[in-house]
């Protein structure tokens, strides 16, 4: 979130509200809700690591405040923007459970799959059920890229109850 | 509810060369009235051969089908044809319309085919092709259409019937994503409520819209998911780290 | 229903109209020689008969001298009607610088009963004029119109004439001629010099040979007596190779002509196997698309019926009047309406049976696989494909060969139809050899001196088996040039089908690299492969029908003889190389094939 608010706050200084509700606009529905509370905390965090700067604005007496970057936010939301996000990474907890379970032989490996498989299944369903609304739109291509990664995700699955799978039958093999 | 398509036990066998190949082992099917069922499995799983089986296109090596309760596995080829006129419509991945003759004469020939005088036929065939979007290709022959409007005439074309059975095999594999979306929405607004649907592919955003995923390996079924309604969960779909 | 096939048929046939064209300019050549052929053949069929028929021909011609009674002959119960006497005279005929003998004949304006010549062209004679019997005329090359001299009396040619009586000239000597009593007195003046000739038709013909004993016997060895038996078998010697010749040529030319249409019928429904499923998918009965294609084939092999029966009828008084005259034959009932609209039915039945029985067999099995394309049963490549991959040859002479020898429907039709145009020449090579061998000079078999006339004019001696060979080979190279025709029109039409069942793999092997040389060979290759193999199956097949026609027609094989081994092998080289050359248009048409366009040409 941090990095959000910089980049937004690196086209024009803005309320926190302001903030709030763009925020919202661009991602559409397909992120939770931010409260007052997380967009104020993550602004006061920005400004006490001197990424950013507020003023009261002028003729306001509510007390509401303008944000805007410091020349150091300004390089570190450009250099946040520039850099390539890590590809590696892959926090799956799905994947935890699965390694966990077939290298202790706890719980059941291929009841996790198909269970996980429903789950994707029906999570590639609610997403495609979504009213469509214009392709261009960043919502759209961020719903793109979830029902690809499902895709990906079951393909994943097919593979790993296929791995997991033929021990068991090298072990029926190898018997007399 | 008596199910509109049923498959029990469902054998195929064929010879190549010097082997048996088992293209299917003993497969259970049914499809609901309403139902839209997905049949999925990689390559050589059996799954276009059970659709042909249910749809008369080849002969089963053991095992029966019904179609409306009917018991139809044994019967005539000019019986088959009756029921692939009136009962079972079928989508192809190749889409197979005749090239000879515009979309409007393609989707208005099953009607033809069944007794229905040219313009009747025409018409219904018209009214078809608007509701799926193409008033404006009724004459282009189907080299002048685009793949994703090739498949929109042969849906067309199965549903001018109405028939009780929509078998699809493949129907997105030649279309690129954008087409295969709007063919797989098409499909399914389509089903009606006494309408069976039955779609063999290998994508799984094609199975994900469907009620249940048959999933078949090595001409067998080794799982069969029912799919709640979308909409019926929460919203949120997606974390975003740090969120 | 049917109204739905119609339409059906008419896009498909408005979609493919290039085929299309091609089964019409195919159909419409193999019924105009058919018909040529049947017109021809039909003369063929015991000439002699026909003649005699149609003149109504004397059972027991008798010659007699000026003092001959004939009452008791012609009045005797046997005898059915009589004809005569008429008188005759022998003289010299003159025509330019050429000279024969003549018998001269009394014929009256009047058609006489029995024996009545019947004319071929011009009219009968009127005062100072004559009729010449046809071979007569064409040995003299004279013509209607033409002025001769008979001694000293000159005459003009009113017409020509045929007549069961006399042999072919310059076989049999004198020729015939007809005069008006006037020439006949102005060439032989004195009654004793003129004999006198009657025509006997018999009750019952098969005494013939009794009664002709009884006559001579009647006229007390003053006249004799000619049987229509010998006279049948002297013009049959005479004709016996022509005859044999004709006969086996427009047999295997109406034998081509089906087998060619045939292979171009059958082909063409199985182009369509794959609509044949996709119209089984969406709900049609099978027995209903194999009507539907049927039909198609049908209207559009009427098409071509009618219009090759229609050219083979204009054409065929041609070569019936040549084969006529080569056969010694009245030129007449082959040429019936009633009997060319047979025909074209039975043409129309045989199109109409290879496109049921093809479409019937496109449409067998599950539906699956004709929408796949695929031919169950053939998993495992074919006896000559394996053999084929065995040689060795390089990738695009292999890809010919296991297409050539692919043991399907089309490829053994046209490779028979093939095989049977090569049989037709081998035919013709063996007509050579036997005209060759029976060049030596007959003696000519004269009628006999009415006994007590004068001495015979000179005996003309012509070129006469040259010439007569001459004309027989214009007839059947003539026959030849068209059966080659639809021979070529066959290698075309099943080069360009093979390439277009085959546009998908072609095209593939272009989007692989493969070169315009390569592809072309491929195409070449499968043809020359097929007419390799039709040369080696055809040579045998003609060899053995004609030996199997000439004995059939002679009794033995005496005078038979075979083409040398030479000409025999030369024709394996020139057969590959014609049907190379033939299909160099569907070749061309191959190597032009867009990638694109053949690859979706599969889908249908």
């Amino acid at each position: 979130m941090r990095q959000a608010f910089l980049v937004l706050l690196a086209a024009r200084p803005a309320h926190g509200y302001e903030l709030k509700t763009e925020l919202e606009r661009h991602f559409g529905g397909l992120l939770p809700a931010l409260n007052d509370g997380q967009v104020y905390t993550t602004l006061a965090r920005l400004e006490r690591d001197e990424l950013v700067e507020s003023h009261d604005a002028a003729g306001d007496t509510r007390g509401k405040r303008i944000y805007a970057l410091t020349d150091r936010g300004r390089r570190e939301a450009l250099q946040w923007l520039g850099a390539p996000a890590s590809e590696a990474k892959l926090k799956d907890e799905f994947f935890l459970k699965l390694a966990l379970s077939a290298s202790t032989g706890m719980g059941d490996a291929m009841a996790l799959i198909d269970a996980q498989r429903h789950a994707a299944l029906q999570s590639l369903r609610d997403l495609d059920s979504r009213p469509r609304g214009g392709d261009d739109t960043v919502p759209a291509l961020l719903r793109e890229g979830v029902a690809l990664h499902l895709q990906a995700r079951l393909r994943w699955l097919d593979v790993c109850e296929e791995r997991l799978e033929k021990p068991s039958e090298e072990n029926h093999a190898s018997r007399p | 509810m008596q199910a509109v398509l049923e498959g029990r036990a469902l054998a195929k066998t064929y010879r190549s060369g010097d082997i048996d190949v088992l293209a299917l082992r003993g497969v259970d099917i049914r499809v609901a009235p309403g139902e839209c069922v997905a049949v999925v499995g990689r390559s050589g799983c059996g799954k276009s051969t059970l659709l042909h089986l249910l749809g008369g296109l080849d002969r089963a090596t053991a095992g029966e089908v019904y179609v409306e309760g009917r018991r139809v596995d044994g019967v005539s080829d000019a019986e088959w044809a009756r029921l692939r006129r009136r009962r079972i419509g079928f989508i192809f991945q190749a889409f197979h319309l005749l090239d000879a003759m515009s979309a409007l004469d393609n989707v208005a020939l099953p009607a033809r085919l069944a007794g229905h005088d040219r313009a009747g036929a025409r018409k219904r065939a018209g009214d078809l092709l608007c509701e799926l979007g193409l008033e404006n290709r009724v004459e282009a022959t189907p080299a002048q259409l685009s793949g994703g409007e090739q498949q929109r005439v042969a849906i067309a074309r199965a549903l001018v019937n109405r028939p009780a059975v929509v078998l699809a095999d493949e129907p997105t594999g030649n279309l690129d994503t954008d087409s295969a979306r709007t063919v797989l929405e098409l499909l399914t607004t389509q089903r009606g409520e006494d309408r069976g649907l039955l779609i063999v592919t290998h994508d799984p955003r094609v199975a994900a819209g469907a009620d249940r995923v048959v999933r078949l390996r090595d001409g067998l079924v080794v799982g069969d998911t029912a799919l709640a309604a979308a909409g019926t969960r929460p919203a949120q779909l997606v974390e975003l780290e740090g969120w | 229903m049917a109204a739905v096939f119609a339409s059906l048929t008419w896009a498909g046939l408005r979609a493919r109209w290039q085929p299309t064209l091609l089964t019409i300019v195919v159909v419409t050549c193999a019924m105009a020689t058919a018909t040529v052929a049947r017109a021809v053949g039909g003369l063929a069929d015991d000439p002699w008969q026909q003649t005699f028929a149609a003149t109504n021909g004397a059972h027991v011609i008798g010659i007699g001298g000026p003092q001959t009674r004939w009452q008791a002959v012609s009045t005797a119960p046997e005898v059915l009607a009589v004809a005569g006497p008429f008188q005759t005279a022998f003289a010299s005929l003159r025509a330019g610088a050429r000279r024969a003998p003549a018998l001269l004949r009394e014929g009256d304006a009047r058609p006489s009963a029995v024996d009545r010549p019947l004319l071929v062209s011009g009219r009968w004679l009127h005062a100072g004029e004559v009729v010449l019997e046809r071979s007569l005329a064409e040995e003299l090359g004279l013509r209607v119109g033409d002025r001769v001299r008979l001694e000293s009396t000159a005459a003009r040619v009113a017409g020509i004439a045929v007549t069961s009586s006399q042999q072919a000239f310059p076989a049999s000597q004198p020729g015939v001629v007809f005069a008006g009593r006037a020439t006949l007195t102005a060439v032989a003046p004195e009654r004793a010099a003129r004999g006198t000739l009657l025509a006997v038709r018999l009750r019952h013909p098969t005494g013939a040979e009794a009664f002709a004993d009884r006559a001579a016997q009647l006229t007390g060895g003053a006249a004799q007596f000619q049987t229509w038996g010998k006279r049948r078998a002297d013009a049959g010697a005479d004709t016996r190779t022509n005859q044999v010749v004709l006969s086996v040529f427009t047999l295997f030319l109406l034998l081509i002509c089906a087998a060619v249409v045939a292979t171009l019928v059958a082909a063409r429904v199985v182009e369509r196997a794959r609509t044949v499923a996709t119209l089984a998918a969406i709900g049609c009965t099978p027995r209903q698309a194999t009507t539907a294609f049927a039909a198609e084939q049908v209207a559009v092999g009427l098409v071509g019926v009618l219009l090759g029966s229609a050219i083979g009828t204009a054409l065929a008084p041609q070569f019936v009047e040549r084969s006529s005259a080569l056969l010694n034959v009245a030129p007449a009932a082959s040429l019936e309406p009633l009997a060319a609209v047979l025909f074209g039915l039975v043409a129309l039945v045989l199109i109409g049976a290879v496109a049921g029985v093809s479409a019937w067999r496109a449409g067998r099995g599950v539906v699956v696989d004709g929408l796949r394309g695929v031919r169950r049963g053939r998993d495992r490549p074919s006896r000559g494909a394996r053999l084929a991959d065995r040689l060795g040859l390089p990738p695009a002479a292999a890809l010919a060969a296991r297409d050539a020898l692919s043991p399907h429907t089309r490829a053994a039709l046209s490779v028979l139809a093939l095989s049977l145009t090569v049989a037709t020449v081998v035919a013709v090579l063996a007509m050579e050899a036997t005209l060759d061998a029976s060049a030596t000079a007959r003696p000519p078999a004269a009628l006999p001196p009415p006994p007590g006339a004068g001495g015979l004019p000179a005996p003309y001696v012509g070129d006469t088996s040259a010439d007569s060979a001459a004309r027989l080979r214009a007839v059947v190279y003539a026959l030849s040039i068209a059966l080659l025709a639809v021979g070529a029109a066959n290698l075309l039409a099943t080069a360009i089908l093979s390439v277009r069942e085959r546009a998908r793999d072609i095209s593939l092997l272009r989007s692989l690299g493969a070169s315009t040389r390569q592809l072309a060979g491929v195409v070449l290759g499968a043809q020359a492969v097929a007419a390799a193999l039709a040369t080696v199956i055809g040579i045998p097949i003609g060899l053995l029908a004609f030996r199997l026609a000439y004995v059939a027609d002679n009794g033995s094989v005496d005078g038979l003889a075979w083409p040398p081994a030479w000409q025999l092998l030369a024709l394996v080289p020139i057969t590959t190389a014609a049907a190379a050359l033939a299909c160099l248009p569907a070749a061309a048409m191959a190597v032009r094939l867009r990638p694109v366009i053949g690859l979706r040409a599969a889908r249908e």
